[in-house]
């Protein structure tokens, strides 16, 4: 017995240190990137944090400690407001799906409790809201909104263009390698390039080729980058506030935005695609089931890992966007295509007024960070990893 | 059972599934050439562009009448290409270089690896990655300038360092390897822990041969932002000696303005070098990679 | 999960403030300026002032220039790199100091400006750099510049008052900034100016034989080509138009001047953007495009490029434009009689908008200042000034060389010619700091606004710009310690 006791003991000594070892190996691992990341990534973080608290034009002023913040937000109960609304909203949404998994009379009870607090919730959020508006920058308020627009109007096709294009240029089409790279080269063209070609086809004249188009189709010219007003105002329907949607000005700056990276995705993607074995696809095949069953059933949640990165990565990217986006603005558009870092960069290097700038970035650096971990939860629990 | 019957119906349906697929086929190459068209569109007009007169820009046509060569000998010696091509290529693959090992190793233990505080150190890592571009160019450009903390030489303006260490690691190519490694079978691992593999031997020996495809990837995207790149080398050259290529089309893009056919041309010589290695990469893609090594 | 991720933020945020606060780069250290005598003797806000009390001591005897500077430049190109190095070459080799000078590349005007803006007052600035006004303006705020009028009177070192006499008035008050005591900043090198472009032959068709000279006049043409296309023009172009107007801030000020009003009090240092003279002529713009006479500029160069297919009768722009313009005319194989003229004006003197970087000299040591000093009176001086001219395309500053670098000139020398004629009657745009951010978000906003809606109110609009461009030149003032 005193043996067995003796190499358990040493066992469970060497599980330990395989352990150790292991945690070392990781760490090590990750020592060349985490010290490139350290100096030239959360440095400049840590820098705009510290720039914030000042009145910084050009050179360093006084210690003002949140009132750059505080421009933006109008005053601190503001954003306790809104985020008390935001909360709430995230509740009565966690109430109401687990409601929805319960059976009994309380499921029911509880899931009316979590659509009213859903309902509060939402009420509060716009309160807030349009409080910071009252007395907070609405220009920042409003680049928010064009960015979600941007985004939204952007990530989603993207990502769904790109996974389709990489299905079908997967099988065996002829001349699948031509048309990869087709679809790949706007994503490598310089964006100073490829902005004067958009700019020439979504021109104002009656001669440009996009107004030629909707010719076609008996559409009267279009101003495009020039035109601020809201795409469904121009279609006729008239909504106000929120719900406007996005300019026409935005809308040509989103078909560039995903013209440009559909290509990225499908790259990607395609990359994805031949990490499914086809041993998978093959067993499918004889069990039966058409074409779309294997596509909805193998192809989605084996390429879930890419698909979540993709999309993860693309709102990280529509929210910082900057080059294509400037590149197409005309001062005709007004507001209607300022996003968020657009309106930094102008604070920061027109006006050149630092501590106004970074406070902003910060806002937007903690809502992306926001954005992401709330899809992180969303979508990270539905991720397969085979 | 009746076969005679049976089989007159299994060839018509045979047929007709024959004539559905075909169908489908010839939607199906519609649609890519429609979106091919679309996608190919502003490129050809950069190109044809490229080889037009002055007037023919100005005229908007859409073929030049006879191709003028001698516009890329013009912009190329306009915009000093010769002398920033070579300092793009170096400046690339040292960056490239940094880039895969940090990736690789990095991905792989975010992947496969546990380790305490995992989670908060690859947040950390992404979190890098949240914020605009626009404010970050001032403190990395301090930084670069040796104000503020003490780098080896004194100020690394207009070294070749400048150019790459800040870009031999960025949170996204992590990420996307961790995804892929992510999925390697555990029990490729297993097997070779039993027959006394570390980590190290069998991310080289296993896991990186059967990840051509995302290694291919970041190298691509890798050397795409590289090569393009020309904001933070603006700001960290004041002389010719390590600035790259595309900084000298910006300055020729400044320069030309109006002149469209210099302009395209300019571009057109800047992304040959890209489209080369994605020929390249995409070589490896298509290989049929995952596969190997599973079976067995 | 959830108490991680609040963990790891936690992490970030402050280890990003410690990181941040270590930093020492924002400290900059106290410039280097040794003689306490920094202002000339009586201040008199004209431009040229003679010495009057020469001070006992002169703070600049027994300084030796530096033997290297380096200057910081924005031209690419290689007709200019090629005439900047044979400048600097020259400069090399026949100073009497034995000052080398080393040109670079530094980016265009904005890189530059976001490279010293982290660098004033340290040791690392150039000793030559080039800038627009409003940029100095904004390095001043911090002090950081150089006052040439401690030197330009100098008994050695200064510049002749005959040579300062050379000068285009409008250019050589330029660098005088009002905001900050009337200091000189910088010295001009090179210029521009707003001129109007005239399709020659296309007027002929319409029935007259010179160019507008007045708004009305000018109104009736353009509204009279916007009906009546021109013979010579490209097949398929665009409709015919008389004006394209690009919503660019400096379309704002020629206009404004050929109305006879400023953009700027400079007694008061306010913006005036509502002045009368604005209100009218902005009023007048606005009344084109409601009579169809005019539109904007779709693309950029779309006037120049309309222009060139004959569908466009005028266009303002950039002197700076004239050989492009001429490339254009001509590129189709079908050119047309063209010309430049002043902005059509309602003063009795055409009034043009100027407007160019000037060469400045950030504060370092005096051994250095003085060297700059001395390249850049070398730079501007009239023989290498007609080199320079000839070479960019830009003009000279001096009007002893104007014929000279007329009669040089590769393109439209009769256009070119004229322009330089207009020259003595230049004004500029406000050299204040901020002006920018006031450009791009304040007054090409308004501009927009005005034509974008032909039954906007003008004046309403002009008082609501003027009262954020003064409150964003407030904001920036009040960083002056």
């Amino acid at each position: 017995m005193a043996e067995n006791t003796v190499t358990h003991q040493s066992h469970r000594k060497t599980l330990k240190l395989i352990k150790l070892q292991e945690q070392l190996t990781g760490y090590l691992f990750i020592l060349p990137a985490l010290i490139v990341i350290l100096i030239f990534g959360i440095f400049p973080i840590g820098y705009s944090i510290y720039m914030s608290l000042f009145n910084w034009q050009v050179t360093k002023g006084p210690f003002i400690g949140d009132k750059n913040y505080l421009l933006i937000f109008g005053s601190w109960w503001n954003l306790l407001v809104l985020v008390t609304g935001l909360g709430l909203i995230i509740l009565g949404y966690f109430v109401w799906g687990k409601a929805f998994q319960s059976v009994s009379k309380g499921g029911r009870l509880a899931r009316i409790a979590g659509a009213l607090v859903l309902v509060l919730g939402g009420v509060i959020f716009v309160t807030g809201w349009g409080m910071m508006y009252e007395t907070g920058n609405k220009d920042f308020l409003n680049s928010l909104i064009v960015t979600i627009y941007y985004a939204l109007g952007t990530v989603p096709a993207e990502i769904i263009l790109g996974l389709v294009l990489a299905y079908i240029l997967y099988q065996d089409i002829i001349g699948k390698e031509a048309f990869r790279m087709i679809y790949f080269l706007p994503y490598i063209t310089p964006s100073i390039s490829t902005a004067v070609v958009f700019q020439i086809i979504f021109s104002s004249r009656e001669t440009s080729l996009a107004n030629r188009l909707i010719g076609f189709f008996g559409i009267d010219p279009l101003k495009w980058r020039f035109e601020p007003k809201p795409v469904l105002r121009l279609l006729g329907i008239n909504v106000s506030g929120l719900a406007d949607g996005p300019s026409l000005a935005l809308l040509t700056i989103i078909i560039f935005g995903i013209w440009s990276f559909v290509g990225y995705n499908t790259v990607i993607f395609l990359s994805g695609l031949g990490n499914i074995p086809k041993e998978i696809y093959e067993a499918a095949e004889i069990d039966g089931g058409s074409k779309w069953d294997r596509f909805w059933h193998i192809t989605i949640p084996m390429i879930s890992p890419v698909t979540f990165y993709l999309t993860l990565i693309g709102f990280i990217g529509t929210f910082k966007a900057f080059n294509h986006i400037y590149v197409m603005r005309t001062p005709s558009a007004q507001n209607s295509v300022v996003t968020t870092s657009l309106l930094v960069f102008d604070r920061f290097y027109k006006a050149n007024q630092y501590g106004v700038a970074t406070a902003q970035a910060i806002v937007l650096f903690i809502i992306i960070l926001g954005l992401t971990l709330a899809q992180n939860k969303i979508m990270g629990e539905r991720v397969f990893y085979g | 059972m009746d076969n005679s019957a049976a089989l007159p119906t299994l060839k018509k349906s045979k047929k007709e599934i024959h004539a559905g697929r075909i169908l489908g086929k010839i939607v199906l190459y519609l649609i890519l050439l429609m979106g091919a068209l679309i996608f190919i569109f502003p490129f050809f007009w950069m190109i044809s562009n490229s080889l037009m007169t002055l007037g023919e820009t100005i005229t908007r046509q859409l073929l030049p009448k006879v191709p003028q060569w001698i516009n890329y000998k013009e912009a190329w010696d306009q915009a000093n290409f010769s002398k920033y091509f070579v300092n793009s290529v170096l400046i690339t693959l040292g960056t490239l270089t940094g880039l895969l090992f940090t990736s690789i190793l990095a991905g792989y233990a975010f992947g496969r690896i546990d380790f305490k505080g995992k989670n908060i150190l690859f947040g950390i890592f992404l979190a890098t990655m949240m914020i605009p571009e626009s404010v970050t160019l001032i403190p990395n450009y301090l930084l670069i300038r040796g104000n503020v903390i003490p780098l080896p030489g004194g100020t690394w303006i207009n070294t070749y360092w400048a150019l790459t260490i800040p870009f031999m690691a960025n949170a996204f190519s992590i990420f996307l390897l961790r995804q892929f490694f992510a999925q390697i079978p555990d029990e490729l691992w297993d097997a070779a822990r039993i027959d006394g593999c570390d980590h190290l031997r069998f991310l080289i020996q296993i896991v990186m041969p059967i990840s051509k495809a995302p290694i291919m990837t970041v190298l691509l995207f890798g050397f795409t932002a590289s090569w393009n790149a020309f904001q933070w080398p603006l700001l960290v050259t004041t002389r010719d000696t390590w600035r790259p290529l595309m900084v000298g089309l910006y300055g020729f893009v400044q320069e030309a303005g109006p002149y469209t056919h210099w302009l395209m041309a300019g571009a057109v010589i800047t992304i040959i070098p890209i489209l080369i290695v994605y020929f390249l990469t995409q070589k490896q893609f298509t290989q049929g990679i995952a596969t190997t090594g599973l079976k067995g | 999960m959830r108490r991680t991720s609040v963990l790891f933020v936690a992490v970030i945020l402050i280890a990003s403030l410690v990181l941040g606060a270590c930093a020492k780069a924002t400290e900059a250290p106290a410039p280097t300026e040794a003689p306490v005598v920094t202002e000339a003797p009586t201040e008199a806000p004209v431009v040229t002032e003679a010495p009057t009390e020469a001070p006992v001591v002169d703070p600049w005897a027994g300084v030796v220039p530096a033997k290297e500077i380096v200057w910081w430049h924005q031209h690419t190109g290689s007709k200019r790199e090629a005439a900047i190095a044979k400048i600097v070459e020259d400069f090399n080799t026949t100073n009497p100091y034995g000052i080398k000078v080393t040109a670079e590349y530094a980016g265009s005007y904005g890189d530059i400006f976001n490279k010293m803006l982290p660098i004033l007052n340290t040791p690392d600035v150039p000793d030559v750099v080039v800038g627009y006004q409003n940029q100095v303006a904004t390095y001043q705020l911090a002090d950081a510049m150089f006052d040439m009028n401690e030197l330009i009177d100098h008994p050695e070192y200064g510049i002749s008052k005959e040579e300062q006499d050379d000068f285009f008035p409008g250019f050589f008050a330029q660098d005088v900034l009002s905001l900050f005591d009337n200091q000189r900043l910088g010295l001009a090198p090179n210029r521009s100016m707003e001129v109007m472009y005239y399709n020659m032959d296309w007027l002929k068709e319409l029935g007259y034989d010179a160019p507008p000279a007045t708004p009305e006049q000018f109104k009736e043409m353009a509204c009279k080509a916007a009906v009546t296309p021109f013979s010579g023009a490209t097949e398929g172009a665009a409709s015919p138009t008389g004006y394209e107007l690009s919503i660019d801030t400096s379309r704002f000020a020629s206009w404004t001047f050929a109305f006879g009003g400023d953009m700027f009090d400079y007694t008061a240092n306010q913006f005036t953007l509502n002045s009368d003279a604005a209100v009218q002529a902005w009023t007048f713009i606005q009344s084109l495009f409601a009579d169809g006479c005019a539109r904007l500029v779709t693309e950029n160069y779309g006037d120049q490029t309309d222009f060139g297919n004959g569908t466009l009768l005028f266009a303002v722009g950039s002197s700076s434009g004239l050989l492009y313009y001429g490339d254009a005319v001509s590129a189709d194989g079908t050119p047309f009689e063209w010309g430049v003229s002043a902005i059509p004006h309602t003063t009795a003197d055409p009034v043009m908008n100027v407007y160019g970087a000037s060469v400045s000299i950030p504060k370092s040591t005096p051994e250095r200042e003085l060297a700059a000093w001395l390249f850049v009176k070398y730079y501007t001086s009239a023989p290498v000034n007609a080199e320079w001219a000839t070479a960019s395309g830009y003009f000279p500053v001096k009007a002893s060389i104007a014929d000279q670098v007329t009669a040089e000139f590769a393109g439209n020398k009769d256009a070119y010619g004229t322009a330089i004629s207009l020259l003595p009657y230049g004004v500029f745009e406000p050299p204040v700091p901020g002006y920018d951010f006031v450009r791009d978000n304040v007054i090409e906003v308004v501009m927009t606004s005005i034509v974008d809606d032909v039954t906007a109110d003008v004046k309403a609009l002009l008082d609501e710009a003027n009262v954020n461009a003064n409150t964003i030149l407030a904001e920036q003032m009040a960083q002056i310690k």
